[in-house]
């Protein structure tokens, strides 16, 4: 956190094909947009395993972001769609978890969407900065002051 | 394991260097787990770089490397084949993209180094759990696929195939040539297109490498680079492109019209056509859009819109012509059809089905009128035919085989020939003579009719020296109903009944008459006992009305007549001394659907009552009623002779049958479709040929045409005499039509079909090149590479209503002013107004569509040029006065800027300044009668109104139609306008993202003639240097299974795409088919027990990156 | 020689664990000849200071079940660690979290409220709450503390073998028991079941389809599923696919889909989102979720 402000941390996991393309795209076109994602290149995005999702978003991440090809473009036929069914079910398990859909996000960003990228990821920065850091252990019981918490770390005994 | 990873991070000059801090990401990446080295460099891309990085594998024994430079997209490949070098296997490697997703879109210099961090983070972590992978080779095949033969394809085509290679040109036209066929002359040079295209367009279609499928269309594109699959539709041309000589005869002779696609629909063609004089290749092609319905619909398949479309063009011989080569007795047909084709026809679902019948029965009796006969029958082939049975079915085997060069005899066992025809329907539908008529022609065609002629043994006939024998006996007696007195006097079968009365031996003078049954026979029955002087006829039917199988009008003027109805009644018994004199019924009632869907009914108990009747007809159906010496046919349970329904083949070799005697009762025309039938058989048997094979493939149906912009109009109605006067005699009930009748009624014909099938242009055709019956054709092809050169379409300039595209006459596009231009266009090379007038004043509007974030965003690039074009053609054809109506001009290519310099003193005006609407609304005397471009002139500040006569939209270029489905067909991916997306503008401007596809010309962009040319060359050097290698190395990323953790649960089966992956049953694993494997690792990602693991992008791989990410944030 | 030493424990459990070990019928004969048990609280009268009073160490194996929720489970199984030469988590609340685990996944306040207030049986007009200190005719009683996560065994003491299951099937127990008494076990931290999934041993797998489809999602609760068809095929949720195998398909004998007590197969990281990426794609398009 700098000056104070909360800067979301957001993991990006970016088809090969079309959306890393067009996160290049964007950088060709020299864009401007929040440095608070970090792109991770997949082969598709059926590759994004729901449990990297939520892995990132245990381990620290505020907001996560699958981007893909867009819906008949997929490199690999209907990987995306794969990626689509997911989606959903994903946000459902993370709502009863308590925690806010609007962290995760797919898109479908083709190779020529430079803009859109930049549009996506300055929207997921913007959203997940209003609703502020996740915390996920925090979040998934949230604390009580006073209360003893179980100790996480293995006991030496 | 500890590994020694080596990080490198690259300045990229300042690319990187600019907003990133290296330094300080150096001193984190020292802290990073692993990390054994960390070094910067200004370009690590170059030498130096690279050799830095050599040099501390060798020397620091690195295990692992990192660069942070650019996109992994640009230069991974550099990288890896660095540490291949230092033998330290390449995809121990990662590469972080530090400048495209960091230092070029963030400015702030303190959180793009933050966001350095991990990104090196991330990848240092990665490539710690990477594993020496090995390279995956594949065969590149030594055949190209150009998908377009426009002059970008051509140009590729050439080159490959110069080279040696073999080149599948598929082009979706009937001939190559593209957009550039069209024009007339080329920029700048003007020199004619046709004059430097058609020597290139001979030349591909002559060079022995080259395979040309033109009207086809590439279907399906499965594999990968170096081992393509491809099917590719051929669309039928119904015109054999090598027996063709593009004589044109046949397009004399052709009846059907349309608007000519290659004239920009300002001119006509025939359906049997070519696109222009010099297309290739040089072969005619017809229109057929499939069979026309009433066709399809006709059992015995009469090429109705054929002879309807010959009527129309008052050619009633060559339309005869072609009803006496489908039908045997056309005049015949011409009234007792109940022409189903008619229920079907197009016409009718917008007012009322053209009269088809009817015109038939026109042309069969102008003919016979005018003495005009069928073309006289050759005798071609040896064999000869015997034919058992003159009625419909026997008379159509004979007609056909004797069309089809063979000896035919048919014996009848009747004194005259006829059947049916002639015995049972009545004289007021079928008049005797018109069917002595017929059959006398059938006679002097060379039929041999022998009547009064029993055939006992058929088997006999094949001794006596008949090559086959086809047995068409009919159905000749009538089924009794088994009731109680049914052997009384005065109780008769309806076949017996016709026939009485058509020989005149019966009246029914005052008599009360009873005809039982609801079929068309029963309405023939009961209405010629109406003509026999009849006091009463009623009809008993069991059934109410709507379930009547005889025809509504045959019902309706059965009533007209005089005859009742009673419905749902059953006799039950013949009452009478001796003679019929009354007939006990039962009242029925409807039950429950029976099989044949129709409601069973069912006799109302106590509902006796009894009718007057002196004369019972049963007209309840007929059954066949074989002669006996045929005890070796095999029949049927209900005594028909069995015959196989495609081949009519019955058990005795030789000998086939159909009609009445195998199918039960039918109508005329389905007694000619099985004689044809019989025909097809008969000659394939005689001449030795497969009985079955390709049998009923025919081409499809056509589709419904456009009924757009057609009027509603009735259709004709024959002259009928009116009912009172009927009753009387056995007049025929209905006249022919008039001649003017007739041809306006053809008019109506929507031709469904497009080509009308009249088989003139078979005729005509000496090289009989013409194959009516092709059927599209799927050929599948291997290639190694593929280049995709789909080209253009024209923007729609009808989209920016405000230019009157389409409104008004003299509003054109570019390609249609090229066509008015072009020495073999619609108006020969003269630039007339829609008057035919010469235009005094001509506009031409520049970035039509284009640059107007309305329609397209981008420059089309061509549109200044060929509108100076115009501006020069236009000027030195007509000397008008040409306004240009401009934004920018834009002369960027050799030779343009000289050329639009060379304009300007051309006496041309050009006015800056899009034009904001095209108008016929005078405001000023002098725009009478003129189109008036309005604009507001941005040199002089001024709004201007510019009356013209006539003004050419320079219409930009959109992707070819069909381009999206090719998009995803071989996975490309597209560009602004949904052209297809180059592997990188500048440095790969033909690869595409695809492995071993290639795009050339204006599927990628707009771009003129020689830039096209130029792609096209390059495109063709890609595949070259692909092939000429003959191996493609395939990055390593595809899924594979660790058998002792597959649980067999199949999940990843379903989650595949390219069904890539089977179970073994045995071993309960699933297990991946390495070759069908594309790598996109959903079904790792599916996999719910972690047994599935992706080569290169494995779980373990990505949650690092993950983590990496993750602790260099927490660090920040 | 004296016989090993044995306890059991347990923790925030429902008593199915227990009741697994009374499963062992008559073979528990065997077990208790072979063993000495120091304590059982469930079903024999043991002291918090009979254990204290052991060596550290003196314990072969101590079992212990349920979660840990309370300061007193804590209490209990440090010490039990203290006193055991190995200690094993048994069942599923012990080895993942099991079901008290679900409660994790909202705050304690609200567990407490829906506890005492909410809950139809509650009659609570004080609205008292647990509290570790009170006071009862002046003398200050103290009641373990309530926790702020349920806890799996292992994020509390160190564990040596997992013996997975809800509850643990009795085979399973008696061939553990066996295995430590034999001293034949695998290494240390191993889940005591098979690293396949469910379906490996499945009996229903074979009517699966080789592409799997979801028509209609249905539940068991309204419609009864196929005695032989593939639970997953026909639109029941069942965990086979995620879940380790080993437990003798009991529920799918009985006719009920795996629910996934076994836990996750060693290479996956998470069961549940592990199942979600696998089955959602299998979903016909316009389906529910």
């Amino acid at each position: 956190m700098q000056n104070g402000e909360f800067e979301p941390k957001l993991v990006g996991f970016l088809c090969r094909w079309c959306s890393y393309t067009g996160a290049d795209f964007a950088g060709i076109s020299r864009l401007q947009y929040p440095p608070n994602l970090v792109p991770i290149r997949v082969m598709c995005s059926g590759r994004v395993d729901p449990t990297f999702v939520v892995k990132a978003l245990a381990e620290g991440a505020d907001g996560v972001l699958i981007a893909g090809c867009h819906p008949g473009d997929c490199h690999y036929q209907e990987g995306n769609f794969r990626a689509f069914r997911r989606y959903p079910l994903l946000l459902k398990m993370l709502e009863q978890f308590g925690i806010e859909p609007e962290r995760v996000r797919l898109e479908w960003i083709s190779a020529a969407e430079g803009e859109k990228f930049a549009r996506v990821v300055s929207e997921l920065t913007e959203t997940v900065r209003a609703l502020g850091p996740l915390d996920w252990k925090g979040r998934t019981a949230p604390r009580e002051d006073g209360v003893q918490q179980g100790k996480r770390e293995v006991a030496n005994v | 394991m500890s590994e020694k990873i080596g990080v490198y991070l690259c300045h990229c000059g300042t690319n990187i260097s600019q907003t990133v801090d290296i330094a300080e990401v150096a001193r984190f990446a020292e802290t990073l787990p692993n990390v054994a080295v960390v070094r910067e460099y200004k370009y690590m891309c170059s030498n130096p770089g690279q050799e830095m990085i050599k040099k501390d594998i060798r020397e620091l024994g690195l295990d692992r490397v990192v660069v942070s430079s650019c996109s992994p997209l640009l230069h991974e490949e550099t990288f890896r084949a660095a540490c291949d070098d230092a033998g330290l296997n390449r995809f121990l490697f990662q590469m972080s993209n530090v400048r495209e997703q960091c230092s070029w879109v963030h400015s702030d210099r303190k959180k793009a180094t933050e966001k350095a961090k991990k990104l090196v983070a991330a990848a240092v972590m990665r490539v710690a759990k990477h594993e020496p992978l090995e390279v995956r080779k594949v065969p590149v095949r030594n055949e190209t696929l150009i998908i377009g033969g426009g002059i970008a394809g051509i140009e590729a085509a050439l080159k490959i195939a110069e080279s040696g290679k073999k080149v599948y040109l598929v082009e979706r036209d009937s001939t190559i040539g593209g957009h550039m066929a069209k024009f007339d002359k080329t920029f700048p040079t003007l020199d004619c297109a046709a004059c430097i295209l058609t020597p290139k367009m001979v030349q591909v279609a002559d060079h022995p490498n080259v395979e040309l499928y033109t009207y086809s269309e590439v279907e399906e594109v499965s594999g990968y680079v170096g081992n393509f699959k491809v099917k590719v539709r051929k669309r039928p041309r119904y015109v054999d492109v090598v027996k063709c000589t593009a004589c044109g005869e046949c397009v004399e002779v052709c009846p059907i019209e349309f608007k000519n696609e290659f004239d920009e629909n300002m001119s006509t063609r025939k359906a049997i056509f070519r696109a222009f004089p010099q297309a290739v290749p040089n072969a005619f092609l017809i229109d057929k859009k499939g069979k026309a319905p009433c066709r399809a619909e006709c059992p015995a398949g009469v090429h109705a819109q054929g002879y309807i479309a010959l009527i129309a063009q008052r050619r009633y011989a060559d339309a005869f012509d072609l009803i006496m080569s489908d039908l045997p007795l056309p005049s015949v047909c011409g009234r007792v059809c109940y022409h189903p084709c008619e229920e079907r026809c197009e016409r009718g679902s917008l007012d009322e089905p053209v009269a088809i019948n009817t015109l038939k029965r026109f042309a069969s009796d102008w003919a016979a009128e005018n003495g005009v006969e069928p073309a006289p029958r050759k005798r071609t082939k040896e064999g000869k035919v015997a034919v058992v049975g003159g009625g419909p079915a026997g008379l159509a085997c004979a007609n056909e085989l004797s069309k089809r060069g063979y000896a035919v005899t048919v014996f009848e066992a009747n004194e005259k020939p006829g059947g049916m025809l002639r015995y049972a329907i009545p004289e007021y539908r079928l008049p005797a003579s018109v069917l002595d008529r017929d059959i006398e022609r059938l006679e002097k065609l060379g039929i041999e009719i022998r009547t009064s002629s029993p055939v006992d043994d058929p088997e006999a006939l094949l001794r006596e020296g008949y090559g086959g024998v086809f047995l068409a006996l009919g159905a000749q007696k009538s089924s009794s109903m088994g009731i109680e007195g049914e052997d009384k006097e005065g109780v008769m079968g309806m076949l017996e009944f016709l026939r009485a009365a058509k020989e005149k031996k019966l009246t029914c003078i005052g008599w009360k008459v009873a005809v039982v049954g609801g079929g068309n026979s029963a309405m023939d029955a009961a209405r010629t006992a109406v003509r026999l002087g009849a006091e009463s006829v009623q009809v008993l039917y069991r059934r109410s009305r709507a379930e009547m199988p005889a025809h509504d009008w045959e019902v309706e003027e059965a009533e007209r007549e005089g005859v009742l109805f009673k419905f749902l009644v059953s006799p039950v018994a013949v009452l009478g001394d001796g003679k019929a004199e009354k007939v006990k019924c039962v009242r029925m009632r409807l039950g429950e659907p029976d099989e044949s869907g129709r409601r069973r009914p069912e006799p109302i108990e106590g509902s006796e009552f009894t009718l007057d009747a002196d004369l019972i007809v049963m007209a309840i159906g007929q059954q066949t009623d074989i002669a006996g010496g045929m005890e070796k046919l095999k029949r049927s349970k209900w005594g028909t002779i069995e015959a196989d329904p495609v081949t009519l083949e019955t058990n005795l070799k030789g000998v086939f049958a159909g009609g009445d005697a195998v199918t039960g009762a039918a109508t005329v025309v389905e007694a000619f479709a099985a004689g044809k039938r019989a025909a097809e058989s008969l000659d394939r048997y005689l001449s030795g040929k497969d009985l079955r094979e390709g049998r009923d493939k025919e081409i499809p149906v056509a589709p419904s045409p456009s009924t757009e912009g057609v009027k509603k109009e009735p259709r004709v109605r024959e002259p009928v005499i009116p009912s009172i006067d009927r009753v009387g005699g056995f007049r025929e009930i209905t006249g022919t039509i008039a001649e003017e009748d007739a041809v306006r009624e053809a008019l109506r014909c929507l031709r469904c079909g497009g080509c009308s099938e009249c088989m003139e242009c078979v005729k005509k055709c000496e090289p009989e090149a013409i194959i009516h019956d092709q059927l599209e054709e799927t050929v599948e092809i291997e290639v190694g590479t593929i280049i995709v050169a789909t080209g253009y379409r024209l923007f729609d300039s009808s989209r920016i209503p405000q230019y009157g595209y389409g409104r008004f006459p003299d509003v054109y596009n570019g390609l249609e002013f090229e066509r008015l231009c072009h020495a073999g266009g619609p108006t020969g090379g003269k630039i007339l107004t829609s008057k035919g007038e010469k235009p005094e004043a001509i506009a031409i509007l520049h970035c039509v569509g284009s640059r107007d974030e309305n329609y397209l965003d981008y420059c089309s690039r061509v549109c200044c040029m060929y509108s100076l074009k115009f501006a020069h053609l236009a000027k030195e054809k007509t000397g008008a006065k040409v306004y240009n109506f401009y934004i920018d001009i834009r002369a960027f290519g050799k030779g343009y800027e000289e050329f639009y310099k060379r304009l300007l003193n051309e006496d041309i005006y050009f006015i800056r300044g899009k034009a904001s609407e095209v108008t016929a609304v005078p405001e000023y005397p002098e725009e009478e009668g003129k189109l008036v471009v309005v604009c507001e002139d941005t040199l002089l500040g001024i709004n201007r109104r510019v009356p013209v006569d006539m003004v050419i939209l320079s219409a930009g270029m959109e992707p070819a139609e069909g381009a999206d489905e090719l998009t995803r067909m071989l996975s490309l991916s597209c560009t602004y306008g949904g052209f297809f997306m180059e592997k990188h503008p500048k440095l790969a401007p033909v690869d595409t993202p695809t492995d071993g596809i290639f795009l050339a010309g204006a599927c990628q962009g707009p771009k003129d003639i020689p830039d096209a040319v130029s792609q096209g060359a390059a495109a063709a050097a890609g595949a070259l240097s692909l092939m000429d290698k003959g191996v493609f190395v395939l990055e390593p990323v595809t899924a594979d299974r660790v058998e002792e953790l597959c649980s067999g649960c199949k999940v990843c089966i379903a989650n595949c795409p390219y069904s890539a992956i089977e179970f073994d049953a045995e071993k309960n694993v699933s297990v991946v088919v390495k070759e069908l494997c594309k790598g996109c690792g959903t079904c790792v990602a599916s996999c719910p027990s972690g047994a599935a693991f992706q080569e290169n992008f494995a779980d373990d791989q990505i949650v690092n990156e993950i983590e990496g990410i993750l602790l260099a944030a927490k660090g920040a | 020689m004296s016989k090993p030493k044995v306890a059991f424990y347990w923790c925030a459990s429902c008593g199915g664990c227990e009741e697994a070990v009374v499963d062992l019928a008559e073979d528990i004969l065997g077990v208790v000849e072979a063993v000495d048990i120091v304590l059982w609280p469930v079903a024999l009268d043991f002291k918090l200071s009979d254990v204290e009073a052991l060596e550290d160490g003196e314990i072969a194996v101590s079992f212990i079940n349920g979660a840990v929720r309370l300061t007193e489970h804590e209490e209990w199984v440090k010490l039990l660690r203290r006193k055991s030469q190995m200690v094993v988590a048994f069942g599923s609340c012990a080895h993942l979290g099991g079901i008290p685990g679900l409660a994790n996944a909202v705050s304690r306040k609200l567990i407490f409220e829906n506890k005492y207030f909410r809950s139809p049986t509650a009659d609570n007009p004080q609205r008292v709450l647990p509290r570790t200190v009170s006071e009862v005719d002046g003398h200050e009683l103290e009641l373990p503390e309530f926790l702020h996560d349920a806890l799996p065994l292992d994020e509390v003491i160190e564990v040596d073998y997992y013996l997975p299951g809800c509850a643990p099937p009795p085979e399973n127990i008696l061939g553990a028991v066996q295995a430590i008494l034999a001293g034949e076990l695998p290494p240390k931290g191993s889940v005591l079941a098979p690293d396949k999934a469910l379906c490996e041993s499945c009996p229903r797998n074979e009517s699966k389809p080789d592409v799997v489809r979801i028509e209609k999602l249905r539940r068991v609760a309204f419609e009864t599923p196929d005695p032989e068809k593939c639970f997953l095929a026909e639109g029941y949720v069942c965990m086979g696919p995620v879940t380790r195998s080993g437990c003798g398909e009991r529920c799918i004998h009985a006719n009920m889909p795996c629910r996934g007590c076994f836990g996750p197969t060693p290479e996956a990281a998470d069961q549940g989102t592990k199942f979600l990426s696998g089955s959602a794609p299998l979903f016909a398009a316009d389906d529910e979720e």
